[in-house]
């Protein structure tokens, strides 16, 4: 229907300057205008208001704005409007300054605005540590404010994960020159921009520079010396001694980020039901080495499953986080045992342990293992005796693995069990114990 | 406690047989899109396990008018696909072409009669530079739920040729919000309809766990467990409503998370939008009924695990059977074509 309006504009207005020109502008306008009174979430005609301030030479942004900030006034949570709002800053090349002071208005008007705390979050990129210090200053105030509102802490939340290190995992191979990458963020290899060890820079041959992705390979000319540190994409990785890898997942606890941690539990002294308060601080946990002892992260857990029944499927998983962090805190190395932890579930710091060989996740709860398949790529060996698996058939997109053990299980498919005795790449299998026929363990 | 209600599941079946026939003039904006229409009477009749109660000759008579609505522009470099209805020299459109290979299939037709690789190839006609897709040549506002038809007519019709998934990822990822779930364009605020549209493309690409990494994964998951207060709601801070019974428990059911979701107080909020004189459900209970809630509401029960409702597949929101079907169609025609 839109459509029909714009291609009568384009058959009729000739000359855009003039006075017939401007009838046919103000009509649309008014037009959409009262199309949006009664349909302020219409799709089309926010659309053909944008394209008609872009087919006039000097459209009225100041009335445009007015117009946004009536519509907002009504419904605050209009995403569209918040985007038109975008598109007429823009057009009208307004100030980042003049935006980030609306919508601290906005905020303070009703801390509850969760689209301006989320058109501030796009402002503010990248953030420098003063702004950062402000936004959580801003965001204490929403929490002390109103803490039983979400908004503020999924925005403090965001603020924390946005501070934590680009590069999460790492492995060199000085001596046979190859590199592995585990990043926060899908980036393609070309954005790494240089790679230095040791302070020369280093010239890395990349897998893969087509498509983004969280693990990055590369080849580099053999190295003799020891290598102490690597820079890359701005960050810079000390080595210790003979080590070939680092785990660098949970970010540094900075007096900022502590100060974060004592207000929240300030406010748990004040409001001790408040499930935000104990989220957030397991969340602190989990991204950051905070000082041991600091706080009683099952009993926090216990309360949330208490006072929160509705969602203690995910709190479970939770608990599994906090065991899977807790076990790798103490032995970070290319072997590592995670047995018998009820681990229903996997993830970080886990996931980011790119230079892992040896894994063994034996006598947990899992019915997957997905989390791993595409950030193993040296995983050699693997036990999973005595979980819940039904299906292995996506093991076999881990590139290195050679031994693998999956006893007790649930695995029913005598096909899949097949298909992993005839995978060439293994030499040894056991599968004994599992719903299946044949249960003998086979070395090929 | 009060006593349970019940699925008033006739009431329903002859609501849905009712849009297929006439709908209030209060409905009246909505003929430029009747094949969305259908699509939500047929797929709601279809999770009641109903389908059936449609007679041979009215199933083909459907069947033919969607067919009639495929149309082949004579230019070059347009869009091959199904219009929304006959009126106004309507372009194929993105969206009532996903919603029409879904009815098809939903009635058992073969898709013999689809203009399958023209189609396909002809999507790279609606990707922008961007990455997202526009609806119609002609032009209309690009954002998620295009990307999510794209790559449900691709999967469908079993032919990625005419998208950039690479550059469709970079898009959806740019909708990931501060939030952890996705919205609808760029800096916006993450929605539950957004959420499922991106979640959804990205596991018909495959490109999931290639996009997303665990922590991601987990933050989504608990955006859209936060949703739920007995039915779900769309955004933090918004009343609930019967349609994200789907968008969010699909997105939650497509990361494999189901058993993360309260399904007793769900169903119970679903239940409680019943429209016990007319059928049909609202988005809140004592609301008016509407085909879009009407459908999602059913297939919210029964990905909640209702029974006597058919299993749906969450990625395409279509039936198990029709989904089936689907995967027959896809095996003959990699059989035929040598793959």
């Amino acid at each position: 229907m839109w459509n029909i309006r714009k291609r009568l504009w384009d058959r009729l207005v000739i000359d855009p300057e003039s006075e017939e020109a401007r009838k046919f502008y103000d009509n649309e306008v008014q037009m959409t205008a009262q199309v949006l009174r009664s349909n302020p979430k219409s799709y089309g005609a926010w659309k053909h208001r944008a394209w008609v301030q872009t087919k006039w030479p000097n459209p009225d942004w100041t009335r445009e704005l007015s117009l946004c900030g009536k519509m907002l006034e009504a419904d605050e949570r209009n995403f569209h409007c918040w985007d038109y709002r975008r598109f007429t800053c823009q057009q009208s090349n307004a100030s980042k300054e003049s935006e980030l002071k609306f919508t601290r208005d906005k905020i303070a008007a009703n801390f509850s605005n969760f689209s301006s705390w989320h058109y501030r979050s796009s402002l503010l990129q990248p953030m420098d540590d003063k702004q950062f210090e402000e936004e959580l200053s801003l965001v204490t105030n929403a929490m002390f404010t109103d803490p039983a509102d979400q908004s503020a802490w999924l925005y403090l939340r965001w603020l924390l994960q946005s501070r934590q290190n680009r590069m999460t995992g790492v492995y060199v191979d000085k001596a046979n020159g190859k590199i592995l990458l585990r990043v926060a963020k899908p980036m393609k290899a070309d954005q790494l921009g240089p790679v230095m060890m040791n302070e020369k820079q280093v010239d890395i041959t990349w897998n893969d520079n087509a498509s983004p992705n969280i693990v990055l390979e590369g080849t580099f000319p053999p190295i003799d010396e020891e290598l102490c540190t690597l820079s890359v994409a701005g960050e810079c990785i000390q080595f210790k001694e003979g080590q070939s890898f680092v785990l660098r997942y949970r970010t540094d606890f900075s007096a900022v980020v502590q100060k974060t941690l004592q207000n929240i539990e300030e406010l748990l002294e004040l409001e001790p039901d408040n499930k935000w308060c104990h989220l957030s601080i397991i969340d602190l946990y989990l991204l950051y080495q905070l000082p041991e002892c600091r706080v009683d992260l099952r009993e926090k857990l216990n309360r949330l499953l208490q006072f929160d029944p509705m969602r203690k499927e995910y709190y479970n998983h939770l608990g599994n986080l906090m065991r899977l962090s807790e076990a790798i805190a103490s032995s970070v190395s290319t072997s590592l045992s995670l047995r018998g932890l009820s681990l229903s579930s996997l993830g970080a710091p886990l996931t980011h342990m790119v230079f892992l060989e040896k894994l063994d996740l034996s006598n947990n709860n899992l019915t997957s293992v997905e989390p791993l398949l595409s950030c193993m790529p040296r995983l050699q060996c693997l036990v999973l005796d005595h979980n819940q698996l039904r299906s292995i058939r996506a093991l076999r997109a881990l590139p290195s693995l050679c031994e693998l053990s999956v006893c007790h299980n649930e695995i029913d498919s005598a096909d899949e069990i097949q298909a992993m005795q005839e995978w060439p790449q293994l030499t040894a299998f056991n599968f004994e114990g599992n719903p299946e026929k044949s249960s003998d363990s086979v070395a090929q | 406690m009060e006593a349970p209600i019940s699925l008033e599941r006739e009431k329903h079946v002859k609501y849905f047989l009712r849009c297929l026939d006439v709908l209030p003039s209060s409905c009246s904006h909505l003929d430029s899109i009747r094949m969305t229409i259908l699509y939500f009477s047929l797929h709601g009749l279809d999770t009641l396990n109903s389908i059936e109660r449609l007679s041979a000759e009215r199933r083909d008579e459907i069947i033919d008018w969607i067919y009639a609505m495929q149309l082949v522009p004579a230019a070059e470099n347009r869009f091959v696909g199904f219009r929304g209805s006959p009126a106004l020299e309507q372009d194929p459109h993105i969206a009532h072409t996903y919603t029409a290979l879904c009815i098809l299939l939903i009635l058992g037709d073969d898709l013999s009669r689809v203009r399958r690789s023209a189609i396909t190839a002809s999507l790279a006609t609606l990707q922008l530079p961007d990455g997202s897709f526009t609806a119609t040549n002609e032009g209309s506002e690009s954002d998620i739920r295009f990307v999510f038809c794209a790559a449900a007519i691709a999967y469908m019709l079993d032919d990625w040729s005419g998208v950039d998934v690479p550059l469709m990822n970079v898009y959806i990822r740019r909708c990931l919000s501060y939030e952890g779930a996705f919205a609808n364009t760029p800096m916006s605020e993450a929605h539950g309809g957004s959420t499922y549209c991106a979640v959804a493309s990205l596991q018909l690409s495959g490109s999931l766990n290639k996009q997303l990494d665990a922590d991601e994964l987990s933050a989504l998951a608990r955006w859209c467990l936060q949703r739920q207060y007995t039915g779900f709601a769309g955004r933090p801070n918004k009343p609930w409503d019967t349609c994200y019974s789907f968008w969010i428990a699909g997105t939650l059911h497509i990361l494999g998370m189901t058993p993360l979701v309260a399904h007793d107080e769900n169903r119970q909020y679903l239940l409680e939008a019943q429209d016990p004189v007319i059928g049909g459900f609202s988005k809140y209970p004592n609301h008016f009924p509407d085909p879009l809630h009407s459908c999602m509401a059913t297939v919210g029960l029964a990905l909640s695990g209702f029974a006597s409702l058919q299993p749906v597949c969450a990625t395409l929101n279509i039936g198990e059977k029709a989904n089936d079907k689907l995967d027959e169609l896809r095996r003959i025609w990699r059989q035929k074509d040598g793959v």
